[in-house]
């Protein structure tokens, strides 16, 4: 800490050290960054009043005694300026007007990025961001229209609480930390997808500490998100319209009618006689003369079957122009999203006003207002009856969708499950309603006025509301096609479920600001004040079994059945005041600081004592050094350290107030207690240490950035399993800390080969976490549908925990030779997996667990290359995420062999008979080894690396006064993913929950899609 | 122009490359499968000589289409030289049947064999497995090969099978001498229209449904156990011959006719029946001496000397069980006889003649045969009757002790028909409906015991002054023997302790009086 506290304090010293000043005479040429060719006729001015043009080789040999700056303008570039006491470079470079600039894209003392390259032809920026930005980590969660991405910035700092950045609209907060339906099992809503891709003008990702200034809200960073302004008066017109279709990339390879009717007779004879079986599945012999024959004669890949390819479409238009007075932008959108499971769709309307008014020279007005609707049709995830991926992968292939007659003509009804259990997926996708309806409104009123040339104050008030309403019934009464679900003592013959959740925030927030430039120097501080109040409020409700399935209301559900009503409601009002500290020594020293109070609410309801948060960090560019500008070929090297610590205070209300929930007893419901709430606890802190260097080369043919990074979290919140009489599963507690270092790298090339313009970068990340501490505990055990998870002192999070294995027992002899058996007794034999005995004791039970694998990636990020030729373009994004583990929670159900579900393909080599050397342990109805137990059998690397888009694009040479710009495009996503992970799609992400992380429940693939669209600018 | 073609050549190209790569893992996970020696069953006998013989017999049966196209099976192979030549005379149905005794569905090693195993072949017959020393599958020596192919498993045994009658089959193999069985049996198929099976192909000029139809034989009484025709099920057999059968008959009509009834043709028919069917139990009965086995008629079947006699070591060992010979039949009485009913009320519905050679009394002073509440004549509906002892108002004087003989008795028909005949030797339980009457102390009780043939009853009354309306209670279980014949039965009836004398006014003394209301002879369920 104290090098840290010496390091900084050398450095602000050196800032204030004078610094040679050498002037004279000098020529100067002007290049075209891109092509690199002279400049002619530029127009070079000086603040002495000197104006002169370069001649035709770009050359102009100016007069700089006296001279502060030096401007350079010419049509199509972008206007430089030169400060002289950075030195004089012998060359300069102009940029044209449309490129983004390396320089804007990296922040000057703190860790941000800015994406400008925004992608349109997406629902939200999310996806498109995937692998693009250094120590941004987006993952979807799932192909499922609509349900977006989990973002995470240089990892997960908590393990309780929520992980997820915070964004940021215009400048004002946008608090939708999401929310886990309790109607669509795993779907989660995705906050992301309130600003259409067309309306926004830049999204920057503020990493570390850069987020200071946010207060505990920013711990896990924040995007900030720039809606488009009409920056001319002329009015511009742009629509565009793209369409899509997008398909799954891969199937699971599933056992045929042939194989599976082997399988299940092998699995059922480990159970019952032959003849047993014969009367319990007259269906699994292939015989003519039963009962039944015509409905099971089939070969159905039941993938094939709800699985389909998918239409986009998007349309929209924007408007902007205006007078002196005032200007709009106006932006409106249609996107309509088909997901590649049949029935399954998500379509949002989008419109966006804003609006910049000149009440006078000092006084200006803007007023944002975007609007969103988005309704869809949506589906279960997870283990579940009502998981159409789940039933087409377990169904019996030998079925088939509808019911048929006996000459084999299908008759209108969905055929129902039958004794194998599981549900007709065609049924869940149409006999069911699974209906999503979301609204939002977003807007702002921000108002400013220059009191002087250096102070200003700034007001501003926004308002947001959001209100998703989620209905779905379940059918199954009349159909028979859908497994009833046990829940409560009752069948669930069909079920209806209503969920709404609504929330309101108010943004309030004051600003006074002071700028001044000095001599050499430019000094900015702002001091501010902000509130923010944020209700959320969710109704749940539930009730089965109404009496046919043409009645899906829930006052229509049996109420003499399990019914079920929850609520949650909170309010977080946030209080802070801030004050920010920027001062920039002759363009190279900088040195900033943030300082905020900050007071909340969120324990136990009431205003808490305050927090001060903050942060301090100095720069020093040794490319802007005199001595340095002889060098033609860097513009930035840049040194920058920060030191900051935040908070996060998104404690959710079960861990610091009483909660009840009604609880359902002899058809009587009553309030029980649901929680044990922890009023003392407190927000986790995290202190962060960055140092950097940023490099760019003056033609930026190259940039590179590198932070280095190392974080502390105390104070952390986790979640203590109690003993099983205390009544409750556990409480949290602020016992644990956890530090982390990390490097975030990206480097970006341009060059030309003669009239290819070449673009090739890269950018790699990584998180090295360690839990340092864990109060009381040497370790906790947490467990989650299917596994569980453990945290030890000094390991690095969440890891799978449970058995090793050692292939499968070959032989009698080495069954025997093992001398092993499990918790129930049971003598593992040939065929059976070989777990091992970590205690050797010669039992295999939980004490044998281990850590079998660390979800977390050991490194993440993107490549691209770029390619264009005069119009033509051609750019290709991948993205990768090396080395986290992933439970294939799914496959342990596809190669269990324990029941008549369907099996994938490696079944086929499961062992049979002694000397079988395989993978694959034998066949056992109902598993009595607990060969299936959660071992590292289903631990799989889920490393990848996916295209996640290369795109074509030309831009039609046609320009008039009227059409300023017409593009099309051809864009492929997704459509090449290299992984070893044997599921569907190795990018998927469950919940956000740092505990679920890397569990693969089914949910719908990422599809690959291909994307056809026009642009045109008026 | 030509360099962009170039760039954009070699890109496609290496990605074409990296797409190449990308499904090993995925391949080698999902596609991989375990070594095997052939891909088929047939493959394997086709490749390998030393069965030649065996796979020639299933293309000559065109059994090896079906092994061919089937999945999951095993299939026990015979080498060539253990083959009999003769069996290339079999007929080509005889010799299907026989080698589908050599498959089964499912795959079975050596190792999952279980000793007394049976194990279902596409014969539907099954295999009996013996594991011990000397493995052995239906007595022949069973040689594990354990030979995984594409589509099932290979193992070998060293002769080749032959089917075994099932128990059903085995009857119809006996010759004539078991011919009233073998005819009764087939006499109660039943060919019915399956509908549910049926398909149905169009609508006659009625609108009414027509169908392929399916025709099933159903038999009412094989389906009573499960049907013995099929080979899933154990069941035990006992078939009498036809002297058996008329010898059971023979006797039945005798004791009826001496008991001096006469046995309804319909009886008659019943008692045929019984004889006829009690043929099958569930399970296998090994030794049945001295059981008593439910059978297919839902009848216990007494297997003792002198019930029902069967070779006991003598039997046939079929593919679904084992077969008794059986030698002697004896129809138990409950299937004839109702019960027998000694009702003093009904003394009344005979005339005097008949009264007398009815009823009479052997000891006592006097009997009556009366109607409650006084007079000797019926009237109906006013109370009951019974035979009543004198009358005894001294204490110390005998106790009212009467008893009463009966030669024959009533039996109450299923048509509430009465009939006199004799009880007959057989065991019976007794109910009964008897007591005192007293006069004198009221709440003190007093016991009555009864005695049929002189042998006191198990259960005494206790009984605290009239009897009111219930109905019968058991009184306990009496053995007539054989040599008794149609001889009369006496009941006697003993007051076991007095009332006091009565010290009320008038200074009467106590009446004890005993009375039998009713008797009921019923015989038991095991009266043979």
């Amino acid at each position: 800490m104290n090098s840290k506290i010496n390091f900084l304090f050398i450095l602000i010293v050196l800032i204030f050290i004078a610094d040679l000043e050498a002037q004279n005479v000098r020529a100067i040429k002007i290049l075209d960054a891109e092509k690199q060719l002279p400049v002619a006729n530029a127009i070079i001015k000086t603040d002495s009043g000197l104006e002169v043009k370069s001649n035709k080789d770009g050359f102009v040999e100016l007069d700089v005694n006296d001279v502060a700056t030096i401007y350079i303008r010419k049509e199509g570039f972008k206007n430089l300026e030169i400060k002289t006491f950075n030195g004089i470079k012998p060359t300069y470079f102009l940029f044209s007007e449309d490129v983004n600039q390396m320089k804007d894209k990296f922040g000057a003392v703190w860790s941000s990025v800015k994406e400008t390259d925004i992608d349109h032809s997406d629902l939200s920026f999310d996806i498109n961001s995937r692998g693009k930005i250094a120590g941004v980590l987006i993952q979807q969660h799932s192909g499922m229209p609509g349900e977006g991405t989990e973002i995470t910035i240089r990892g997960n700092n908590s393990l309780s609480l929520s992980n997820k950045p915070l964004l940021v609209v215009d400048g004002q907060i946008y608090q939708n930390d999401g929310y886990e339906s309790p109607v669509f099992e795993g779907f989660y809503n995705n906050p992301y997808n309130l600003v259409n891709t067309h309306d926004i003008e830049s999204v920057t990702f503020l990493k570390g500490s850069a987020a200071a200034m946010y207060g505990s809200l920013g711990s896990n960073g924040a995007i900030l998100i720039s809606t488009k302004r009409a920056n001319e008066l002329k009015t511009r017109i742009k629509v565009s319209s793209w369409q899509g279709i997008s398909d799954i990339d891969h199937k699971i390879p599933l056992l045929n009618n042939e194989q599976w009717i082997n399988k299940s007779l092998e699995v059922l004879q480990t159970d019952l006689t032959i003849n047993e079986i014969y009367s319990a599945y007259p269906s699994l012999f292939n015989n003519p003369d039963n009962v039944g024959f015509h409905q099971y004669k089939y070969n159905t890949n039941w993938q094939d079957e709800i699985f389909r390819l998918a239409i986009s479409q998007n349309y929209s238009a924007q408007v902007s122009g205006g007078d002196e007075v005032a200007k709009y932008y106006l932006g409106i959108g249609y996107n309509n999203n088909d997901g590649i499971v049949s029935n399954t769709n998500f379509t949002r309307y989008s419109t966006r006003f804003n609006t910049d008014v000149n009440i006078s020279k000092d006084f200006k007005v803007k007023v944002n207002l975007g609007v969103n609707y988005n309704d869809g049709q949506l589906i279960d995830s997870g283990i579940n009856n009502n998981n159409p991926i789940y039933a087409a992968l377990f169904k019996s292939p030998i079925l088939q969708p509808k019911k048929v007659n006996f000459e084999g003509e299908e008759l209108p009804d969905y055929d129902p499950y039958h004794i194998f259990n599981v549900s007709n997926p065609l049924a869940i996708l149409n006999d069911n309603e699974s209906k999503y309806v979301g609204y939002s409104l977003l807007g702002n009123f921000d108002l400013s006025y220059q009191i002087n040339d250096n102070f200003w104050v700034n007001g501003s008030i926004g308002h947001t509301s959001w209100k998703d309403e989620q209905h779905s019934f379940i059918s199954g009464v009349t159909s028979n096609a859908i497994v009833p679900t046990y829940i409560y003592n009752n069948y669930a013959n069909n079920q209806v479920k209503h969920f709404v959740a609504k929330n309101s925030s108010l943004h309030a927030e004051a600003k006074l600001g002071y700028n001044k430039s000095f001599h050499h120097a430019n000094l900015n501080v702002v001091f501010g004040t902000r509130y923010l109040s944020n209700k959320y409020e969710t109704i749940y409700s539930y009730g089965m079994n109404t009496s046919s399935d043409k009645f899906i209301t829930l006052n229509q559900t049996n109420p003499n059945d399990f019914r079920d009503i929850s609520s949650d409601f909170y309010e977080r009002r946030l209080f802070s005041n801030y004050l920010t500290f920027d001062y920039m020594i002759k363009n190279k020293y900088n040195l900033s600081a943030t300082i905020n109070y900050e007071q909340n609410n969120g324990h136990a309801s009431s205003i808490s004592g305050g927090y001060l948060y903050g942060n301090l960090g100095a720069s020093y560019d040794v490319g802007a050094e005199p001595w340095f500008s002889s060098n033609a070929f860097l513009d930035i090297l840049r040194f920058r350290m920060d030191y900051g610590r935040s908070g996060n205070s998104r404690l959710h209300a079960g861990l610091t107030d009483k909660l009840y929930q009604p609880k359902n007893f002899s058809n009587v419901t009553g309030l029980v207690r649901k929680n044990i709430y922890n009023s003392n606890i407190d927000n986790e802190i995290t202190s962060t240490f960055t140092f950097g260097v940023d490099l760019i080369s003056d033609r930026e043919t190259i940039a590179l950035t590198i932070d280095a990074w190392r974080s502390t979290t105390k104070n952390l919140i986790v979640y203590n399993q109690t003993d099983n009489f205390i009544g409750f599963d556990g409480v949290y507690l602020n016992d644990a800390e956890m530090s982390a270092t990390g490097i975030d790298l990206a480097l970006n090339t341009k060059f030309n080969i003669s009239k290819f313009n070449f673009a090739f970068g890269g950018n790699i990340s990584n998180r090295m976490n360690k839990v340092t501490e864990l109060g009381d505990n040497d370790m906790l055990v947490t467990s989650f549908n299917g596994g569980q998870k453990i945290i030890r002192e000094g390991s690095s999070g969440y890891h799978f925990y449970g058995l090793k294995t050692e292939g499968v027992f070959i032989d009698a002899d080495e069954a025997t030779a093992s001398n092993l058996i499990n918790d129930s007794g049971y003598r593992y034999q040939a065929g059976d997996m070989k777990f091992t005995d970590i205690t050797e004791d010669g039992i295999i039970n939980d004490e044998d667990f281990v850590e079998i694998g660390d979800p977390t990636p050991d490194f993440f990020g993107g490549f691209y290359g770029r390619i264009s030729y005069g119009n033509l373009s051609l750019n290709a994004q991948f993205s990768y995420v090396s080395g986290g583990d992933v439970y294939n929670f799914t496959r342990t159900l596809l190669e269990g062999q324990t029941s008549t579900v369907n099996q994938n393909r490696s079944v086929l080599r499961a062992w049979t008979n002694y000397g079988d050397v395989t993978d694959v342990p034998r066949v056992s109805y109902g598993d009595p080894a607990l060969n299936n137990a959660f071992s590292d059998r289903w631990i799989e690397d889920g490393s990848y690396i996916s295209l996640t888009d290369i795109t074509l694009a030309y831009e039609l040479p046609i320009k008039s006064n009227t059409l300023k710009r017409s593009k099309v495009f051809l864009k492929g996503r997704n459509i090449w993913t290299s992984t070893s992970y044997l599921g569907y799609s190795p990018e998927f992400n469950y919940n956000g929950n740092s505990l679920l992380q890397g569990v693969d429940y089914s949910k719908m693939p990422v599809p690959r899609s291909v994307i056809i669209g026009v642009e045109i600018e008026l | 122009m030509k360099n962009l073609k170039n760039i954009i050549s070699i890109g496609i190209l290496s990605i074409l490359i990296m797409m190449g790569c990308q499904d090993k893992e995925w391949d080698k996970h999902y596609e991989e499968s375990i070594h095997l020696e052939a891909s088929s069953l047939v493959e394997y006998l086709k490749n390998n000589d030393e069965y030649s013989e065996f796979y020639e017999l299933l293309k000559v049966t065109k059994l090896d289409s079906i092994v061919q196209n089937s999945t999951n099976v095993t299939l026990f192979v015979v080498k060539n030289d253990n083959i009999p030549d003769e069996i290339h005379n079999e007929n080509v149905d005889d010799l299907k049947k026989r080698l589908k005794l050599h498959m089964l569905h499912g795959k079975y090693y050596a190792y999952r064999i279980e000793e007394n195993e049976r194990l279902k072949t596409l014969n539907g017959k099954y295999l009996e497995v013996h594991v011990a020393d000397n493995s052995t599958i239906s007595d022949v020596s069973f040689l594990p090969k354990d030979l995984s192919v594409g589509n099932g498993v290979i193992q070998e045994l060293e002769s080749i099978l032959a089917p075994v009658p099932n128990v059903y089959e085995y009857l119809y193999s006996l010759g004539d001498e078991y011919s009233i069985v073998q005819e009764y049996l087939k006499g109660l198929d039943k060919r019915t229209f399956d509908k549910e099976n049926s398909k149905p192909i169009g609508v006659n000029e009625q609108g009414n449904t027509v169908y392929d139809s399916i025709w099933v034989i159903k038999n009412k009484l094989l389906e009573g156990v499960n049907d013995v025709r099929e080979e899933d099920n154990l069941y035990t057999a006992f078939y009498p011959t036809n002297n058996v059968v008329t010898e059971a008959i023979t006797k039945v009509r005798e004791d009826y006719a001496a008991s001096g009834g006469d046995l309804s043709p319909e009886l008659d028919a019943e008692l045929f029946e019984w004889t006829v069917t009690s043929l099958y139990t569930k399970g296998i009965v090994e030794n049945p001496m001295d059981m008593i086995v439910r059978t297919t008629n839902n009848d216990d079947f007494w297997i003792s000397p002198g019930k029902q006699e069967i070779i006991n070591d003598s039997y046939f060992k079929a593919s679904n069980g084992i077969v008794y010979t059986v030698t002697h039949l004896h129809v138990p009485k409950i299937k004839y006889m109702n019960k027998f009913v000694f009702d003093p009320k009904l003394y009344w519905m005979f005339d005097q003649e008949t009264r007398d050679q009815y009823m009479y009394l052997e000891e006592g002073e006097r009997v009556y045969f009366m109607q409650r509440g006084g007079g000797y004549e019926p009237a109906w509906g006013y109370g009951w009757y019974g035979i009543w002892g004198a009358e005894n108002r001294d204490v110390d004087d005998k106790d009212s002790y009467f008893k009463v003989k009966f030669p024959y008795s009533t039996i109450v028909t299923e048509d509430d028909e009465l009939k006199v005949v004799s009880l007959i030797p057989g065991e019976y339980e007794v109910y009964g409906q008897s007591g005192i009457t007293r006069f004198g102390i009221w709440n003190r009780p007093s016991w009555v015991q009864l005695y049929i043939n002189d042998v006191p009853m198990e259960e005494k009354w206790q009984q605290w002054s009239w009897v009111s309306n219930v109905s019968p209670i058991y009184l306990g279980t009496i053995v007539i023997p054989e040599e008794a014949g149609t001889n009369p039965i006496s009941i006697s009836v003993e007051v076991l302790d007095r009332s006091p004398n009565w010290s009320g006014s008038g200074g009467a003394r106590a009446r004890n009086r005993a009375f039998i209301k009713i008797m009921e002879f019923i015989p038991t369920k095991t009266n043979y």
